[in-house]
């Protein structure tokens, strides 16, 4: 696409490989996170891990 | 250094191709296809055409009665061809789609509909040159490894011709698979084929392989080499007509693919090796990578160290594959192996390359055959001729046991050798190899009954006899086995008749094991005896000699 | 049966008012549902609970070979207080993908949630889901977002060490007016770029423009029905593919007859697709037979290479506490009053623990008198309580299905049969059992 020299490429594949690594453990936490804090009625943590409540 | 091949003979046996095909199915179909492939892949066609490929001894390893290991260079252009037949997926989204995890697939409603197209690829023209290396042991089977990428160029045709698009496609990804299938899968393949050969608890060893009828060669023809000095019953040197007479196969050659002797000195150079042990004989007649005038004109700059002064070796297998004959210097000149006689095979083996079956060895200019005379130092004696050898190259056919006793052994070596360095002659196999000799004879009526218990036979008197003798004998032994041959590989005779292969299939058995039992006795006595080798006089290496 | 992830994301669609089936990709949905429902492979269990109306987790057990698993997260910004998350109480026939009649198309307003009164543009309509496959740390991710009333984007990805690039992204983008719908989506897997549209046409599109409540419409749309005999919605729509980075593209084209719930007939939904590039022709027709059973049928065919395939599926639903029961031909809305009654009096019946022998009179004419949308809806679903599913393809493969709910416990088990094998017929055979609460 862009003419882009290999040490950028190089440095944008690395980015993108660390930015996936990041989402990949960092985005069910995010959501847990989420829940926890923006649901009307505060649950307590173990109501929102449990899947018995 | 270079080997002929008998390849036609492989198209006569039809169940060498069904076997092939069944074999090449399975192994294309036995790794994860790529999904454009629908079904599966099937060899409908399979020819290995008329030109065989030429392959050149770079280096040979371990040699030993039952296993071996070289290092060779092959290359082939002729005109074998591939058919294959499967069925595959037109659709570029549909195989786009089926690798990829359904739940980032957009979900197309009908666009990724298949359409199989069944498809018929013909691959030709294959052009292959590469190094082999090459493991044989009669216990584990063949096994041959591309040293490196040995496609250089290959036809793809396919139903698909018009499309130029397909066309090229196809045409890089077959070339790729291929590449990965020759590295990979082939070894197996050939091992596999090499195991239903020689382990005794498989198939009998009626059908054979054909690559590894070269490897069998190369294993059981060191030792299929007449002795060196060819003696009746009642003792008397031979000499070549005699030897033909007496040979079971009167008009076959018998070409010993070594020299005894040098056999005897490399499998030592070898246990030198390993054991550090001092003692490295000197080895004639033989192309060193240390010298290198006359070697250049063989190949550019590859070492053949068996081959002197230019010979050749045209080696024939079991079952009339390879031919090995050793040629002269100036048969060289015309550049291609010039000869190629067929040895029948020991063992009514059918398939393997069958060198020159068509070509008569009289075709060979001068062709030397030498029988490795492992008893004695006088001239006629100490090396026997390829005569025998030659005719028992005659022809490419099996045969049930012969009538004759193997008497390859009492073929006379030709007077071609010079005399044995005299400070060797002192080391001499002494009597026994030669009363061993002359009961090579009456036993050998008993070949037809059993190659195997009268070689055996023999050998247990070779035994007796290695015991007997004394430090001298042993050193007699030793000697013997290291004299020097300056041209052993020298076949310039020829033997005119050429008769029933089965004496020449029995008497070279019995050779290779008589051989093999010589060598390991020798081996045996000089583990025994530490002195065994100490006296010798022999010539430094040859890597350090200025010339031959 | 539907994950309880999916149909928390179905209560979250239908509370931001987003019609999920006016879309190209749905256009096959009836009969798909019908002929190509996945059996279950092996032994799964599924955990699910809605712990508070904006955040649900599902936990998930199979065994399918190795053991494996995955944890789910859902959040959304909006409520999902209607959703019925309790396994004993959801309805069976949203779950478990029947025959859906056509949802008519809303008119005027969008959605039946917290925006009846029109769109609220300062309310965020985000729904955030990520699933992690434990054993092998597969991560899918998918986050909704909708910006206006016809505007929705949606991005799904997946994260896999073991892919290449690590992983896919694919971004979609919904423009839905109610009367067309169009889609555009990107994939950074292969480069490839798709565009999808439907457009609806008849029946119920050609009453778009009128205002929603006026009793007008329905009367008309029951005139229209009266008159012209089938009263369905025409839909037709074509899709396009194409793969920047590896030069893959497909393209193809389907219309789709189907009845509405006015109609009074047999519903029944008719469609056929073409791929042009590859010759493909697909014709569906799947028709709700009764009130318990559906019935579908597919034909493919290929111009380029003849190849043709056809599959027959069948569904049977199970009336509550009674037998199989297949009612077949269609009844009368007149009819419809008389039965109905009965159940809601053995149901009353059974609520105040009595007979209900005393007090047959009365009851009826009370209950029908009363409207009774939503409870007639409520209990039109509660006479379902499980379904058996066939399927019949020209390979001779059979897939059948049974699901329904034990306790409150859903189940589902499922075999395919291979007839042509006779030695080894059981193809794959599985359980499933969800929970949710």
């Amino acid at each position: 696409m862009f003419a882009l020299s290999e040490e950028s490429k190089e440095r944008i594949g690395k980015i993108i490989e660390v930015g996936r690594v990041a989402m990949h453990y960092g985005y069910l936490p995010l959501i847990l996170y989420l829940g926890y804090s923006r649901s009307d009625p505060r649950p307590s943590i173990i109501r929102l891990l449990s899947p018995l409540s | 250094m270079a080997f002929n091949f008998n390849w036609s003979p492989l198209t006569a046996d039809e169940e060498f191709y069904q076997r092939a095909q069944d074999l090449l199915t399975t192994a294309l179909n036995k790794s994860p296809k790529p999904p454009i492939i629908v079904d599966d892949i099937l060899v409908t066609e399979f020819n290995l055409g008329s030109v065989p490929p030429e392959l050149e001894i770079l280096e040979i390893g371990d040699l030993a009665e039952d296993r071996f290991r070289g290092i060779f260079k092959m290359c082939y252009s002729g005109d074998a061809f591939l058919t294959l037949r499967t069925r595959v997926q037109a659709n570029p989204l549909n195989t786009y789609l089926s690798a990829k995890p359904a739940f980032t697939s957009p979900q197309p409603l009908a666009a990724a509909a298949g359409l199989t197209i069944p498809l018929s690829i013909t691959l030709s023209e294959i052009k292959l040159s590469a190094f082999v290396i090459l493991v044989f042991s009669k216990q584990k089977g063949l096994t041959l490894v591309f040293r490196n990428d040995p496609l250089e160029s290959i036809k793809v045709s396919s139903t698909f011709d018009s499309i130029q698009f397909v066309r090229d496609y196809l045409q890089r990804t077959i070339e790729g698979q291929l590449r990965t299938l020759m590295m990979e899968e082939l070894p197996a393949i050939i091992h596999k084929l090499s195991l239903r050969l020689w382990c005794p608890d498989q198939l009998p060893r009626e059908d054979e392989a054909p690559r590894e009828s070269a490897d069998d060669e190369v294993a059981v023809d060191p030792f299929a080499a007449p002795p060196l000095d060819a003696v009746d019953a009642s003792g008397h040197v031979l000499d070549a007509n005699e030897l033909s007479s007496l040979s079971l196969d009167g008009g076959f050659e018998l070409h010993p693919l070594f020299s005894q002797k040098n056999l005897l000195r490399l499998a030592a150079l070898n246990d030198s090796h390993r054991t550090l042990s001092l003692f490295t004989p000197g080895i004639k007649s033989a192309m060193f990578r240390a010298w290198a005038g006359p070697m250049d004109r063989l190949d550019a700059g590859r070492s053949t160290p068996l081959a002197a002064q230019g010979l050749l070796r045209t080696h024939s297998v079991l079952g009339n594959s390879t031919t090995y004959t050793f040629t002269d210097a100036g048969s060289l000149d015309n550049g291609q192996l010039p000869s190629r006689s067929s040895l029948s095979s020991l063992n009514s083996t059918t398939m393997g390359l069958s060198v020159g079956a068509g070509r008569h060895p009289r075709t060979s200019r001068k062709k030397k055959t030498r029988v490795v005379n492992l008893r004695r130092k006088t001239d006629t004696a100490s090396e026997a001729t390829s005569d025998t050898g030659e005719t028992m190259s005659e022809t490419s056919s099996m045969a049930g046991p012969s009538s004759e006793p193997i008497n390859a052994t009492s073929i006379p070596e030709e007077p071609e050798d010079e005399e044995p360095i005299g400070s060797s002659s002192k080391v001499r196999f002494a009597k026994g190899p030669e009363t061993e000799l002359s009961k090579r004879l009456p036993l050998s009526m008993d070949i037809f009954t059993d190659p195997v218990d009268s070689v055996e036979a023999v050998v247990m008197s070779v035994e007796e006899k290695t015991k007997v003798p004394t430090g001298g004998q042993a050193k007699a032994l030793e000697a013997g086995a290291m004299t020097p041959i300056r041209n052993p590989f020298n076949l310039d005779r020829k033997r005119p008749n050429g008769s029933d292969t089965s004496s020449v299939i029995l008497e070279q058995a019995w050779i290779a094991r008589m051989a093999g039992e010589i060598a390991r006795r020798v081996y045996d006595e000089k583990q025994r005896n530490a002195n065994f080798w100490a006296e010798r006089n022999d010539a430094p290496p040859p890597a350090y000699e200025a010339t031959q | 049966m539907r994950e309880f992830m999916d149909y928390i994301q179905s209560a979250f669609y239908a509370a931001t008012g987003w019609n999920r089936d006016n879309s190209y990709s749905s256009l096959n949905a009836t009969a798909d549902a019908l002929l190509s429902f996945p059996t279950p492979r092996g032994l799964r269990i599924t955990l699910g609970s809605l712990a508070t109306p904006q955040f649900a987790t599902a936990y998930q057990l199979g065994t399918v070979g190795v053991v494996d698993g995955s944890v789910s997260y859902l959040y959304s910004t909006v409520s999902l207080r209607n959703a019925v998350a309790q396994s004993a109480r959801i309805p069976l026939p949203d779950l478990l993908k029947s025959y859906k009649p056509l949802v008519e198309l809303p008119r005027g307003t969008i959605g039946t949630g917290d925006f009846l009164e029109g769109w609220d543009a300062s309310e965020k309509n985000t729904l955030a889901y990520g699933r992690l496959y434990l054993p092998q740390s597969m991560l899918e991710a998918l986050v909704v977002k909708r910006f206006s009333p016809t505007l929705q984007m949606q991005i799904s990805a997946v994260s896999d060490q073991t892919l290449r690039n690590g992983g896919t992204v694919l971004g979609m983008v919904q423009y839905d007016r109610q009367r067309y719908g169009i889609e555009g989506l990107a994939s950074s897997d292969g480069g490839l770029m798709g565009v999808r549209g439907l457009y609806n046409f008849g029946g119920d599109a050609e009453n778009l423009k009128t205002p929603y409540g006026s009793s007008n419409d329905v009367a008309t749309g029951n005139g229209i029905g009266e008159r012209e005999g089938i009263y369905g919605r025409f839909s037709t729509g074509a899709e396009l593919y194409y793969g920047t980075l590896n030069k893959s593209g497909g393209m193809s084209m389907g219309v789709r007859f189907a009845t509405l719930p006015t109609y009074r007939g047999t519903p029944l939904t008719a469609t056929m697709t073409i791929n042009p590039l590859m010759g493909n022709i697909s014709w569906s027709y799947a028709v709700m037979a009764g009130k318990f059973c559906s019935l579908a049928t597919r034909m493919d065919f290929n111009v380029y290479s003849y190849e043709s395939e056809w599959a027959v599926g069948t569904e049977l639903w199970r009336r509550r506490k009674s037998s199989w029961a297949v009612d077949a031909g269609k009844e009368s809305p007149a009819p419809e009053q008389a039965p109905p009654p009965k159940l809601e009096r053995s149901f009353q019946a059974k609520i105040e623990w009595r007979l209900d022998d005393p007090l047959p009179a009365p009851e009826p004419p009370e209950m029908q008198s009363a409207p009774k949308e939503l409870p007639q809806a409520e209990e039109d679903n509660d006479k379902y309580s499980g379904v058996l599913k066939a399927r019949l393809d020209q390979h001779l493969k059979i897939g059948l299905l049974w699901e329904g709910r034990v306790k409150s416990l859903l189940f589902s088990l499922g075999s395919g049969i291979d007839l042509r094998r006779l030695d080894t017929p059981f193809r794959s055979l599985g359980l499933e059992v969800q929970f949710s609460s």
